[in-house]
């Protein structure tokens, strides 16, 4: 993980990102409220557009761009797998409204992601991920906005 | 020849991993320096008015059923390394917010003697912004370890030496993964459930590794956008 965590790629492109959009962006509070759901996130109908998307993309990569990796808590989402033999036969654990929700978010902002950079390699999903962390539960909280 | 992996290809394999699977929230530390100790309290804070802690019974629970019994949906704290200010800043935060810490060690760090500690750390990817102790000792200590572990936080495997371990000859990466488990069944005197390695490669992506990571008794692999459950209990 990371490091499940290993960053420093992320770190890299964030900042490469952050450089180009980071003109009048202000760094938000970090102790915004915490947009957190127990399930549902904000309704697939109810997502933004596509240039609403990559806007919001460009703003929030250029807000992290500036933290320290090595020095901060990270926010990740991680997909939980049962792959014990033992438990082969059973049937698909139904998973939560709430991973369909960020599946949908990381579906929308990876495509804006594209179209802002159609070169981006494999290795820029990590940061997306964060991207999307930070706006659940991180310092991009919705709430405070 | 298999199609090489694109950013399309991943995020399409990613969302659909997400939507059918459910997801639990981590946050990773690494270096936690005295400086930021307000703001590792205050962030640590804020989470605790939202999520619960999580050990590995109940993260294997929600591996196998999918469902959470607390009231506040659950947040790992991961704490990776083995830094000495782990223990003596963090430490006490994750503990009076009530959260259970997951401590990822690399065993070759807190076996260096001190004097060549911060050499070690520079050589095997263990990043640091500050450089406080005067006295050289930047690792955990196994008598720390044994305290951690004995108020149930979770100690966990971050192989010997915080290397890339698809490079390495058989028998060095056999050492990275079954010889890191061994030195905690010997200091802890049980052998640890968790597992990851350097980068977050998942289980099923090297047979090499998922051999040893097997042979080692991990339960639980975890990579950069999962945490694999490969064994029963």
């Amino acid at each position: 993980m990371t490091k499940p965590p290993r960053t420093l790629n992320r770190r890299e492109t964030l900042l490469a990102v952050a450089g180009a959009f980071s003109a009048g962006v202000s760094l938000p509070a970090w102790a915004r409220r915490l947009s957190l759901t127990r399930d549902a996130e904000r309704p697939l109908s109810n997502a933004p557009s596509g240039d609403a998307v990559e806007r919001h993309l460009r703003e929030d990569l250029a807000r992290l761009g500036e933290r320290a990796y090595s020095d901060e808590g990270i926010p990740v989402f991680l997909a939980c797998v049962n792959v014990a033999a033992a438990n082969a036969h059973r049937a698909p654990v139904q998973p939560p409204l709430f991973s369909q929700s960020i599946a949908a978010q990381l579906r929308a902002n990876g495509a804006a992601w594209l179209h802002i950079n159609p070169e981006a390699p494999a290795t820029d999903i990590s940061k997306l991920i964060e991207v999307l962390a930070e706006r659940d539960f991180g310092r991009l909280g919705k709430a405070g906005a | 020849m298999s199609e090489p992996v694109t950013f399309r290809s991943r995020a399409q394999e990613l969302e659909q991993e997400f939507g059918s699977h459910p997801l639990i929230r981590a946050v990773n530390f690494h270096s936690t320096s005295l400086g930021q100790t307000a703001h590792y309290d205050r962030q640590l804070g804020e989470y605790a008015r939202a999520f619960s802690s999580v050990n590995e019974d109940e993260l294997r629970e929600y591996l196998t059923t999918g469902a959470w019994h607390k009231a506040k949906p659950g947040l790992i704290v991961s704490v990776f390394e083995g830094y000495r200010n782990s223990y003596e800043v963090l430490t006490p935060l994750i503990e009076k917010h009530g959260f259970v810490g997951w401590y990822w060690v690399i065993t070759g760090f807190i076996n260096t003697a001190v004097p060549q500690q911060l050499d070690y750390a520079e050589h095997h990817d263990i990043d640091m912004l500050t450089h406080e102790y005067r006295d050289g000792r930047y690792a955990l200590t196994w008598d720390e370890l044994r305290r951690l572990d004995g108020k149930r936080h979770v100690i966990a495997c971050h192989t010997r030496s915080h290397m890339l371990l698809s490079g390495m000859d058989a028998a060095t990466r056999r050492e990275e993964v079954l010889g890191s488990q061994g030195e905690f069944k010997k200091h802890l005197g049980h052998p640890v459930r968790s597992f990851v390695s350097l980068t977050g490669p998942a289980y099923g992506e090297d047979p090499t590794t998922d051999r040893l990571v097997e042979e080692a008794g991990f339960e639980f692999v975890f990579s950069n956008f999962r945490i694999q459950r490969i064994r029963a209990a």
